[in-house]
């Protein structure tokens, strides 16, 4: 039996899920007894109540598909209406619900229950985790091309399963991580990532153990299930069937055989595709040379490579320049794919690890490095794709730049229409196009508190914070009365945080550990870290604080003690809360401090090869 | 509106180091890009929240802000257009709308590199047009450069600047087309 890891990190892929950790300072993939790391993401439903995730949920595709799910990840953070041309794929039926105003929720339904995308992904997440030993914190990846709610719908999975979500790492970015750790690379690297169901390329710079992504592009519609789905419709074409009827059956037979086909036709030069239904009276053979099946494939693969292209361009790189190419995903074992990878960048990709693994494998020294592991490799991400507000006449004043390094932030000014105002409310968006409509609206967010004056006076300043998970975050405060406006951000699709929280509570495996005391534990224990960190960094700079500031802190110090005592959850939370508010002066004092301390007494060389 | 927004520029900066200060870099335009990255990597490895996570809470939030804000002027300072704005910006140079207007034949140049773009069918004429355009670039880059070395020394400071805001609106239509191209 392994031990059980603390951390991992967690590749939650569109077919296949799988966990790594770091073992004496090398990620190894988490097996089973049989030595199996990949899981199988498909979930089967049963009536009694039961619930199978991984491979014995896929063994029940064939005989029970109306209750069987895959690719739970191309709903991950989407709308009904985006999901409308794939809706084929996916033989349950979809539904949305407006919860509120302005907030809709999707849902599958299943044998006649609504599961949300997040609930089906945390179940997923949770048979990763128990195969790990039920680890309690990790690092998930998603796609580069993943835009702010879908990142936020898998760390909400994430959460509902348990986890405490370090951080969420853009897929091929973890996959150079894993690659430099073996090879010590310096210099420019593509990363091509073509996976079950999603396509990212990612430009890399390596120097010194910092991983700094110039660019990414992507397509999060872009996979190895769109192969399948190609050979599928060669098949219901020549067979006269009906793909317009909703038929789980029928489609999940094709899809199987499809899959056959295509693994076949990575290593021979021809496949037989057989479609074997009795029941129905099928019985279907066909022959697909590989030749034929590259046709097949070919639009997707440029789509790739113009991606590639794009992204080469925003890193300002031409082919050339590239000195290594490394091959992520399943779908990259196609030999076509390696052929036209090959071509574009002129050449030989790596394969050495297994692309199946790569990602969990970065993922997993990703979560080291959070946990407080090793300290000589950063990564350094980017958004992939802009973010802004929406102004008068329905466009979109871009405030962070796709590609911009994160953590990022951008400060907009605002004033009131009218006089008195004490409100405003403002729309953002993430994309690239020119027009509101045409982006993602990510949410709407209310400046209140505003404090009354005439129009045009009041001058808030809002502050977009990208954090390092690619996640956004606003902050707002008026400039003239030096007040902290509350920014609430309504997501327009997805769960709040409430919400979350009670899938976490409803959560049977959390009755049994008894979810309250953990919570409770942790959080005195961040607390009691605070502190300690208040105390010592008041004793170093606590001077250059102004008095406010000082009495802030003091207060706030012992609001904290108290809560200790108290043992309620709530109040303690509240007390943490305003203390991280109220050290925030201070915070930035000692580490700016810390920080200038720290490059002053080294040389630079020292600092680059310094564990600091 | 413009007055304003200058006023509240300059009395934020007087809060805040400048984007070189961040980066510990001497307050110039001609930089070694080298030096840049070496300064920006130094610093990142000291400041990045990946290495605090185990921290206060407003420590990690002071380690996300900082980072934030390093990236932002290393992201200024490492374009070298981006860099020259700034810069001017921080002299008290005018503003991009300060001189619209753009001597005819230099328009005229950019209309026919323009139209020479749109039409070229080869990728080999297109890389030509490209080469020609970055080295376009790079000489009015030079220019610059030299405009802010005059400033440095003395002269006359308010045509110096006015000098480079026009270089700059008009490096900016060259920037465009490459960018376009």
């Amino acid at each position: 039996m392994q031990e059980t890891p603390k951390v991992v990190g967690i590749d939650l892929g569109t077919t296949y899920s799988l966990a790594a950790y770091v073992r004496d300072g090398r990620p190894v993939v988490v097996r089973d007894e049989r030595g199996i790391a990949l899981v199988p993401s498909v979930i089967s439903f049963h009536e009694d109540g039961t619930v199978l995730v991984g491979s014995a949920a896929k063994a029940r595709a064939l005989a029970d598909p109306e209750h069987t799910i895959f690719s739970v990840k191309r709903l991950m953070g989407r709308s009904l209406d985006e999901l409308r041309r794939e809706q084929e794929l996916i033989p349950h039926q979809l539904v949305e619900r407006e919860v509120e105003p302005g907030r809709k929720v999707l849902h599958v339904v299943i044998g006649g229950r609504e599961h949300t995308p997040e609930e089906l992904s945390a179940m997923i997440l949770k048979e990763v985790r128990r195969r790990a030993g039920n680890p309690t914190k990790a690092v998930i990846t998603v796609p580069a091309y993943f835009d702010d709610t879908q990142r936020q719908a898998t760390r909400d999975a994430g959460r509902i399963a348990g986890l405490d979500v370090l951080r969420i790492v853009n897929e091929p970015t973890a996959a150079a991580l894993a690659y430099g750790l073996d090879q010590r690379k310096q210099g420019t690297v593509a990363v091509y990532d073509l996976g079950g169901g999603t396509f990212d390329c990612s430009i890399l710079s390596i120097q010194n153990g910092v991983f700094r992504v110039l660019s990414t592009h992507g397509d999060t519609h872009l996979g190895g299930d769109d192969f399948d789905r190609a050979i599928m419709t060669v098949v219901v074409r020549e067979m006269g069937l009906d793909s317009t009827k909703r038929d789980p059956e029928l489609l999940q037979h094709l899809r199987d055989a499809a899959e056959k086909t295509k693994i076949i036709l990575s290593t021979l030069d021809s496949a037989d595709f057989v479609l074997r239904v009795p029941s129905r009276g099928i019985d279907y053979r066909r022959t697909f040379r590989r030749a034929e099946f590259e046709e097949l494939i070919r639009p997707w693969i440029d789509r790739s490579l113009d991606c590639c292209r794009e992204a080469l361009r925003d890193a300002e790189c031409s082919p050339e320049q590239i000195d290594e190419v490394v091959l992520v995903g399943g779908s990259t074992r196609i030999p076509y794919v390696r052929q036209r990878v090959a071509e574009f960048f002129g050449k030989p990709p790596h394969t050495e690890l297994n692309p199946d693994e790569v990602v969990a494998l970065g993922a997993a020294i990703q979560a080291d490095i959070l946990a407080g592991g090793r300290r000589d490799m950063l990564l350094l991400d980017v958004v992939p794709l802009s973010l802004g507000i929406e102004t008068f006449g329905g466009a979109v004043d871009k405030l962070i730049h796709r590609n911009s390094t994160v953590p990022a932030q951008a400060t907009a000014r605002y004033s009131t229409q009218f006089d008195g105002q004490t409100a405003i409310q403002i729309n953002i968006y993430q994309g690239e196009r020119e027009l509101a409509k045409d982006c993602r609206k990510l949410g709407t967010f209310t400046l209140s508190g505003i404090p009354p004056m005439p129009a045009m006076m009041p001058q808030v300043d809002v502050t977009f914070l990208v954090d390092a998970n690619g996640m956004l975050t606003v902050r707002a405060k008026e400039q003239r009365s030096g007040k902290e406006a509350s920014v609430t951000v309504q997501p327009s699709h997805g769960l709040t945080q409430e919400e979350v929280e009670r899938l976490v509570l409803e959560s049977v495996e959390h009755a049994h550990e008894d979810f309250t005391a953990r919570r409770w534990i942790e959080l005195k224990n961040k607390a009691e870290t605070d502190l300690r960190y208040t105390e010592r960094a008041l004793s170093q700079v606590g001077g250059e604080l102004s008095r406010e500031q000082r009495e802030a802190v003091d207060a706030a110090i012992v609001a904290v003690q108290r809560a200790i005592q108290s043992g309620d959850v709530d109040t303690l939370h509240q007390a943490v809360a305003e203390l991280g508010k109220a050290t925030q002066p201070l915070a930035m004092i000692n580490f700016n401090a810390v920080a200038r301390a720290v490059l002053k007494d080294q040389t630079l060389e020292q600092i680059d090869a310094a564990k600091l | 509106m413009w007055l304003r927004q200058f006023v509240l520029d300059v009395i934020g900066r007087m809060s805040q180091p400048d984007y070189f200060e961040r980066l510990g870099l001497p307050r110039r335009f001609s930089l070694d890009v080298a030096e840049i990255d070496r300064q920006y990597l130094a610093r990142s490895r000291a400041l990045h929240p990946d290495f605090h996570q185990l921290g206060a809470s407003s420590e990690q939030q002071a380690s996300m802000e900082l980072t934030a804000q390093l990236n932002e002027a290393y992201a200024t300072l490492r374009d070298p257009f981006r860099r020259a704005e700034y810069l001017l910006q921080l002299h008290g140079g005018p503003p991009p709308n300060a001189s619209p207007e753009m001597p005819p034949e230099f328009l005229e140049e950019v209309l026919e590199l323009r139209m020479a773009l749109a039409e070229a069918a080869e990728d080999a004429e297109r890389a030509e047009i490209e080469r020609q355009l970055r080295e376009r670039r790079d000489g009015m880059l030079r220019e610059i450069a030299d405009d802010f070395d005059r400033l440095e020394r003395d002269g006359d400071r308010s045509a110096i600047l006015l000098s480079l805001r026009r270089r700059l609106n008009a490096l900016k239509y060259i920037q465009n087309l490459l960018r376009r191209s």
